[in-house]
């Protein structure tokens, strides 16, 4: 038996040498050293200054940063919600500059300077933003994770002027936010009594219910 | 994502110098970019931003528009001459995607949009290799996904976006900035057919960057419509649209303009079509024989043989909306795309 074995069988010097070996790769490359100082981050970073809900905010960031996570992991703010991650969802809508975008697709690198907008400070204080209201009103959800993308969302599209002309209007300009509990019908109710289109109420309430 | 090196272009210089759309590669509103960097398709090792070197501002220049490559699509789609001068421009834009995609994605990536075919894109799929594909397995690609015309026989990807089918079919080009000088393409020669790829190329060279795109204005332009046909109301890529212009001279049609989406390898222009309707009277008979036309190349692969009638229906349909109805405005578009009216 060779003294590279225990007595099991199994290697040891072997698996010594495979950890001297990757240490002597990464001092071969400078960035790959840097990048255990960064733990495990990237070869550079940018230096980003954002104005977050009124806060002007400066860091330093690995350029693969999307501004979801940044908002999620880095400043604790965990009301946008990380849906799909790819666009498909509209869970994670925000404000940059007064437009509603997804944070998932927003590299935070290219927002450098930007005013962003989360629904933690949609309205800052104790009482509820009038959009919010009325999803609370019209109980325009069920789970209730799509929920701050919706308003988010919601608040653009009444300030665009999309929502007040009709319900297919307001479906239209509302179809970046996926509901998968299908509340879709409270939604476009709140949205239209939020924006001045409909009458304040409680949806359930026109319900017929055929006994 | 793998790691990348981030840079902020200073002056169009500095991204022209830069970035040959390989390993350095530019980067404006991020909707496909850091998608695809997520998924490791695209794996550049450094990245230039060029949003802030790029206009976005939307001329009108008398015969045309000229619109600067960061302008985003919500931004065309809502300027005034846009909205009077070529309403197919608007309604390809407002019927993509969705109000949050179309507030950060600019116009001249969105020209670049690549295959949404989750097979062509998938980074284990050998569907690219120097010799063609090792193992094809595209036989059991989503088919909606497939080019039906412009796919010299083979299964290749379609080319999945809306504004670039208009922008063809109205005779749109494109202006480039390079490391010496610039030079202006015409959209048919910017886009190339696939011969040997899964996918369509563009004609940008390494060392240029897209500064803007010019839109003709034609009576055509102005009486124009997009038909988008899909597998639900919103948010959905096109199985197959049609851009259509109709320019009238009494009961005969002076001047047509056809494009067509989810069938090409590009985004296609259809010239068979508009020499159909061309000095003839806007009826039935001739939009269907336009229709015919339309898709008489097409080679469509197993799976997709569908969308040859749905081509031809959709084609007819526009054509007769523009001749009986006009151009829709917005509301009317939506209560169309949402099944909200009866035909």
């Amino acid at each position: 038996m060779s003294d590279t074995s225990t007595g099991d069988g199994r290697a040891t010097t072997g698996r010594r040498d495979l950890f001297k070996g990757l240490t002597a790769a990464s001092a071969a490359a400078g960035w790959a050293t840097k990048a255990v100082a960064d733990a495990g981050q990237g070869p550079d970073r940018v230096a980003i200054t954002l104005t977050v809900n009124g806060e002007r905010v400066t860091d330093d960031v690995d350029p693969r940063t999307t501004l979801l996570d940044w908002i999620r992991e880095y400043r604790s703010m965990t009301g946008t919600k990380k849906g799909c991650d790819h666009g498909a969802c509209g869970a994670c809508t925000v404000h940059v500059d007064g437009k509603r975008v997804l944070s998932c697709l927003t590299l935070l690198a290219t927002i450098d300077g930007s005013e962003v907008t989360t629904i933690e400070g949609l309205n800052p204080g104790d009482d509820l933003h009038p959009v919010q209201e009325a999803f609370l009103r019209c109980d325009a959800y069920q789970c209730g994770y799509c929920t701050p993308g919706q308003i988010m969302s919601a608040v653009a599209c009444i300030d665009e002027g999309h929502a007040a002309a009709s319900q297919t209007e307001a479906r239209e300009w509302m179809s970046g936010n996926l509901c998968r509990c299908s509340a879709y019908p409270n939604i476009v109710a709140a949205v239209r009594q939020a924006a001045g289109a409909e009458a304040d109420g409680d949806p359930s309430e026109d319900v017929e219910v055929v006994r | 994502m793998i790691p990348f090196t981030y840079t902020d272009a200073g002056s169009i210089d500095d991204a022209t110098a830069a970035i040959d759309h390989d390993g350095v590669m530019a980067i404006a509103g991020g909707t496909t970019m850091v998608d695809l960097m997520k998924l490791n398709v695209l794996t550049p090792d450094r990245v230039v931003h060029v949003r802030g070197v790029l206009s976005d501002d939307v001329e009108d220049v008398g015969d045309s528009i000229r619109v600067g490559a960061a302008c985003t699509m919500a931004s065309l789609a809502d300027h005034p001459v846009v909205r009077e001068s070529m309403p197919v421009i608007r309604q390809s834009l407002i019927l993509a995607a969705t109000p949050q995609i179309r507030n950060m994605a600019t116009i001249a990536g969105n020209l670049m949009q690549r295959t949404r075919s989750t097979y062509f894109r998938h980074t284990d799929m050998d569907v690219d290799g120097p010799d063609g594909p090792r193992d094809d397995h595209s036989g059991h690609a989503d088919a909606s996904q497939l080019a039906v015309l412009g796919n010299g026989g083979r299964r290749v990807a379609l080319y999945p976006g809306d504004f670039a089918v208009p922008f063809v079919a109205l005779g749109g080009s494109v202006e480039v900035a390079s490391r010496d000088g610039g030079r202006t393409i015409d959209a048919g020669d910017f886009y190339k057919t696939p011969t040997e790829s899964f996918q369509y190329s563009t004609d940008l060279r390494p060392g240029e960057v897209v500064t803007h795109l010019r839109i003709p204005k034609s009576p055509a332009a102005k009486n124009s419509f997009y038909f988008k046909v899909r597998e639900r109301s919103s948010y959905a890529f096109a199985l197959v649209s049609v851009a259509a212009g109709l320019a009238m001279d009494g009961d005969t049609i002076s001047d047509a303009k056809i494009g067509l989406g989810g069938l090409g390898s590009v985004p296609w222009h259809s010239t068979a079509a508009e020499d159909a309707l061309r000095g003839k009277p806007a009826t039935d008979d001739v939009f269907a024989e336009a229709a015919r036309a339309a898709v008489a190349d097409a080679e469509p692969p197993p799976g997709a043989e569908m969308k040859v009638p749905l081509a031809r229906r959709a084609v007819v349909r526009t054509l007769r909306i523009l001749r009986d109805r006009g151009p829709l405005g917005d509301q009317e578009l939506f209560a169309m795309q949402h099944g909200r009216e009866s035909r």
